[in-house]
């Protein structure tokens, strides 16, 4: 039975809305106002709503609903796959001294994964790099890396940046996984993993418990060796393609620190993830512990928003993820930063456009303090 | 689909005696969301949501299907955004 959205007001005093609340109509009641409610429901239940005295205005079938604001969204501020490409492009030809795109792999369903490398020589040894999306649904994890290019692009020629981009390089690779980003725009906007054909029938492996420190250590709701799991952690290390890029692209310039974009809860994030034991080199635990308190004050400083700082596992366990294996591995401060909003019911992975400035703007001292803090301290 | 199957977004919250970290290490495919204090915020089958209750391992609050938790979410939204 088709379900629809309605507004659900009273004139009639053998109707008051409260009783609704109360009464087992089996009604999903999404808005309590003074003198309405705005409520889902299906045929059946706004015939019966009807024949109790209750006027019902339809608002929208519930299916139209979902898929105008999927035009809206679209349309409203949040990149496609397509227009990233181009944006990234466009940043890259109006820069042609300072940055280059490159394609530093193809995910599965053979889409390109694009960095941009910003800096005006090549070959430094400082380097910094800021991944964004390896949750295809964490859809404001792209946006923060893209418009964080875009501001090194725009201030180049002013310090601090032009300081930084003259003795180091930042990599910016806003889309890790856009087989599924593309599949939450038009498919499913709550998917999470890459879109691999896994050997049960299901499709999936989440990219973040794809990498090869710890892989596969542990057997848990949050990093799982089952298939159809949606944190299934892959058959083996570097299974997928576009963590083999991530990997390779690591490798080969050594970056002296890496921050991944995810969402949703606010909070910055430091190994370990795959143990509660902290990291043990105190140095480096000091180091990555001060930088994310640091970026959360620079953060709170913005608008008022607080994102907590705490090791990764502190979240919940997770083995095989990008940190952990950039720090296992290479030793580079390496950070996650949870991006808005703070719950569930604040939107949760369904961040309304409107929040993409926000985030930027509170975001955006707190990612210069990090680039600061690698091309700007002393040689590692 | 069978309703077993369903997906639900829902609030878990541990049963006494049992925490959200005992919750995290089960190998039940949680879809885990968000983690509060006292609760985790995930996506699930009803079957193992069910499973988590039969085992006295936690109580549920079902908040619906993932299309009708977006839903309302955008309908949030469509009201007007917050403060930042």
């Amino acid at each position: 039975m088709a379900s629809l959205i309605a507004r659900v007001t009273s004139t009639s005093t053998r109707a008051p809305l409260a009783r609704l609340l109360t009464s087992p109509l089996g009604l999903d009641v999404w808005e309590v106002g003074a003198d309405h409610l705005v409520l889902q429901a299906d045929e059946a239940q706004v015939g019966r709503l009807q024949a109790m005295g209750y006027d019902v205005e339809q608002l929208r079938m519930t299916e139209q609903y979902l898929s105008a604001f999927a035009t809206d969204e679209a349309a409203a501020g949040y990149h496609t796959v397509a227009t990233l490409e181009e944006d990234l492009r466009r940043l890259a030809e109006e820069h042609p001294g300072i940055a280059e795109l490159h394609e530093i792999g193809r995910s599965v369903e053979n889409r390109p994964l694009w960095a941009l490398r910003i800096g005006e020589r090549r070959g430094s040894t400082r380097k910094v790099a800021f991944l964004g999306c390896h949750h295809a649904r964490e859809w404001i994890s792209v946006e923060v890396p893209y418009l964080l290019a875009e501001h090194l692009l725009q201030n180049s020629s002013s310090d601090p940046v032009q300081g930084w981009l003259q003795q180091g390089e930042v990599w910016v690779a806003p889309m890790v996984n856009p087989d599924g980003y593309e599949y939450t725009r038009t498919q499913n906007r709550l998917w999470r993993k890459n879109r691999r054909r896994n050997r049960d029938g299901s499709i999936g492996v989440d990219p973040n418990r794809n990498y090869g420190y710890m892989w596969g250590t542990l057997d848990v709701n949050t990093s799982s060796h089952v298939p159809a799991d949606e944190t299934y952690v892959g058959p083996r290390a570097f299974s997928e393609p576009e963590v083999r890029a991530v990997r390779d692209l690591v490798a080969r310039q050594l970056f002296g620190g890496v921050l991944t974009y995810h969402s949703y809860s606010q909070l910055l994030l430091y190994p370990w993830g795959y143990t509660s034991e902290p990291v043990e080199d105190e140095a480096d635990l000091g180091e990555m512990r001060e930088l994310a308190e640091e970026m959360q004050r620079l953060i709170k400083d913005v608008h008022g928003t607080t994102y907590t700082p705490q090791p990764s596992s502190q979240l919940y366990p997770t083995a095989g993820d990008t940190t952990d294996w950039t720090y296992g591995e290479y030793d580079a401060p390496s950070l996650t930063v949870e991006l808005r909003p703070a719950s569930a019911l604040d939107g949760g992975f369904v961040l309304p456009p409107d929040q993409i400035q926000p985030c930027w703007e509170e975001n955006r001292p707190a990612a210069l303090h990090f680039i600061d803090h690698v091309l700007g301290g002393p040689a590692r | 689909m069978p309703r077993s199957e369903q997906t639900l977004v829902a609030r878990v919250t541990p049963a006494a005696g049992h925490s959200v970290a005992t919750l995290l290490g089960l190998s039940l495919g949680l879809d885990v969301w968000e983690r509060q204090a006292d609760a985790l915020v995930v996506a699930a089958p009803e079957s193992r949501l069910a499973e988590l209750e039969r085992r006295r391992l936690a109580s549920v609050e079902r908040w619906g299907t993932p299309t009708q938790y977006q839903a309302r979410q955008r309908s949030r939204s469509a009201d007007g955004p917050d403060d930042s």
